[in-house]
């Protein structure tokens, strides 16, 4: 029964925890300019996601051990040290991207510049972390960020074609502005498959104690999880396919996407938008800081757990504390929240093979899975991910010259 | 108990104290040569200058150029004896106390001087 | 030494091109007319949200203040990527329709 409960609770996390400012900013630019077309990367990227997750979820279930962990001692320290820097300023750049979201959430709101909820915002998630136990943290942002459904309502209203949007699932190539297709391609697949999201997935299982027999609720919640989550920013794209594209709107500007849900919703679409990008990106504020804490924590051997009072973890919460505050740091001085998040997201694209590749060593481990290693079909889609990964690494630059804003 | 494999097996495993409590990885491991007695593993390491030199000389010496720069001079490193083991497994327990370990420093010093100043750091559990 | 010579121009073209492709050159005046057309079209569907009550004054005017701001930067790199008169006359009536349509939006909401 208690099991249950956890399968929803995971399946509602992942609902709401998928779409953050890097899935609404990218899922809404691109059906602005190419309708539904690009539906079939999110379809992409939520899948790789869903393996990725169950992957590492059952690598802590199984060993009692985080990803993390693991990459340190089953690959050395001389060889952690890269997946360690590379995911620790990639996810410092999208946690100073979903502050920004929830800033401009604010602005909008108020009309108060966003530059100045930069620093209440970083103090209210750290007193979040500083109190809140690992179950608030999940089951508060999980609950609240079901306001996120909001799209799926807004899209369904406004009477999609669902032939189109169906043909639009499968893969396509532009008719016109490549490079453009392309590059919010890539920043698609950033926003979807992010190093946080299986990181943090990893610990979360140790911190929620999981064992050998939460493997069918880790296949369930990782597989539901996404399939919603991933439809919610298929609904994000429809909705900008059938607002913006007809009338030409191209989103340059935060301010611009909120008008997405004021066409189906009305009035009370405004409102559902703000609370969405304030509420979505908060709660993924809270875990990209704790999933970088984890990360150090860790691989390095401190003490650690969301669950213990910061005095009996100092090195642990003073890591969360400081990120925080760091990352706020940016938005404060002004920086431009839509040009960071697509940046962030196409460095997170490239960012993916160091956490990825070890993959395929560590799930066929019999040491570290015993029975429970990767099976063909696994594998197989470990290989294809790992391939993408790759190709998005070689394709991440020129696209961010020749496409970028 | 069998076989050991020091690399797989204790190389980079987490270290845990008499209470079950994570006090840092094995960074580096020395061996003790005395004439004519076998070599032995002696000595679990714990400490950032350890594990620098792992990644390679060029890291260790930047390591300490900075660290020069910074005006930090000490450098917080335990030694372990390795008769101090007593569990090998998912993690190496040893017969040590947190407390004691001069690896823990920073640890510590957070603990008293930045983390207990902030209220609710400390206390019964969340 | 032929073949000097075409690798030396190869490599010329190759760094001629990614410099075009990474540097901030002006954008092209299609790009600019779309960005333009793009803000225009915005705001007359924030005029119409407005009107509905779909859309508070708060997030209206910061919507107008935006597409002020896209207006003057797009104002001061127009002129580059204008070679002739046809283009000239494209550039001076998008301009044009997002200056209207800034004011219809600001009369809209009591500006």
């Amino acid at each position: 029964m208690k099991k249950w409960g956890e399968i929803a609770l995971g399946v509602v996390t992942s609902i709401g925890g998928f779409l953050e400012v890097g899935s609404i900013a990218t899922s809404v630019q691109g059906g602005a300019i190419f309708h539904f077309q690009l539906a079939w990367v999110l379809v992409l990227g939520t899948a790789s996601l869903a393996f990725l997750m169950e992957m590492t979820g059952r690598l802590a279930a199984v060993s009692r051990r985080t990803y993390a962990d693991l990459l340190r001692e089953r690959f050395g320290y001389r060889f952690f040290v890269v997946p360690l820097l590379a995911v620790f300023i990639v996810s410092l750049l999208v946690l100073t991207s979903e502050i920004g979201g929830v800033a401009i959430a604010l602005q909008l709101a108020t009309g108060i510049a966003f530059r100045w909820w930069a620093i209440p915002i970083a103090l209210i998630g750290w007193l979040l972390l500083w109190r809140g136990t690992f179950s608030i943290v999940e089951q508060g942002t999980a609950m609240l960020g079901l306001v996120a459904l909001t799209f799926a309502v807004g899209a369904v209203k406004l009477h999609p074609d669902w032939g189109t949007l169906g043909r639009a699932l499968l893969p396509s190539t532009p008719s016109r502005d490549s490079a453009r297709y392309w590059y919010i391609a890539v920043s698609m697949l950033g926003a979807s498959i992010s190093p946080y999201l299986y990181l943090f997935y990893s610990a979360g299982a140790i911190e929620d104690a999981w064992t050998i027999e939460y493997l069918s609720v880790n296949r369930i919640t990782a597989g539901l999880g996404n399939l919603f989550g991933g439809g919610l920013a298929i609904a994000a794209l429809v909705t900008a396919a059938l607002v913006f594209e007809p009338r030409g709107i191209q989103v340059d500007r935060y301010e611009q996407i909120a008008l997405v849900l004021a066409t189906p919703l009305g009035r009370a679409g405004l409102v559902l938008f703000i609370a969405t990008l304030c509420i979505t990106c908060f709660g993924s504020t809270l875990e990209i800081a704790l999933a970088i804490a984890y990360l150090l924590a860790q691989g390095f051997g401190w003490q650690w757990s969301e669950n213990l009072k910061p005095g009996k973890d100092a090195r642990f919460s003073t890591s969360y504390t400081v990120l925080i505050v760091l990352a706020a740091v940016p938005i404060a001085l002004g920086a431009d929240p839509l040009q960071l998040t697509n940046l962030s997201m196409v460095v997170t694209a490239a960012s993916l093979p160091v956490t990825v590749i070890p993959l395929l060593v560590l799930m066929n481990d019999g040491d570290v899975l015993d029975t429970h290693v990767n099976g063909w079909i696994s594998n197989t889609a470990l290989v294809v991910i790992a391939l993408l990964s790759v190709v998005l690494l070689v394709a991440a630059l020129p696209l961010q010259l020749l496409g970028g804003g | 108990m069998g076989a050991v494999h020091l690399a797989y097996e204790v190389v980079d495993s987490q270290l845990v104290d008499r209470h079950e409590q994570k006090i840092g990885r094995v960074d580096a491991l020395l061996l003790e040569a005395e004439p004519g007695k076998p070599l032995r593993v002696a000595t679990i390491v714990i400490g950032a200058a350890a594990r620098a030199r792992r990644v390679g000389g060029w890291f260790a010496a930047t390591r300490r150029a900075l660290r020069a720069l910074a005006g930090i001079r000490a450098e917080h490193e335990s030694r372990i004896p390795f008769s101090a083991v007593r569990r090998i497994g998912d993690t190496i327990q040893l017969d040590v106390e947190e407390r004691a370990l001069e690896s823990e420093h920073f640890e510590r010093w957070l603990g008293d001087h930045v983390i207990c100043r902030i209220p609710g750091a400390s206390g019964a559990s969340k | 030494m032929l073949q000097s010579a075409s690798v030396r121009r190869a490599a010329l073209a190759l760094v001629v091109g990614v410099a075009i492709a990474g540097c901030g050159a002006a954008p092209e005046l299609d790009q600019q007319l779309e960005t333009l057309s793009s803000w225009t079209a915005t705001l007359e569907l924030a005029k119409e949200r407005h009107g509905a009550a779909a859309i508070s004054t708060t997030y209206a005017t910061q919507l107008a203040d935006a597409a002020r701001s896209a207006l003057g930067k797009t104002e001061q790199q127009i002129g580059h990527a204008v070679h002739s008169r046809i283009d000239s006359s494209y550039a001076a009536d998008a301009l044009d329709s997002l200056r209207g349509a800034i004011r219809q939006l600001d009369a809209e909401t009591g500006r």
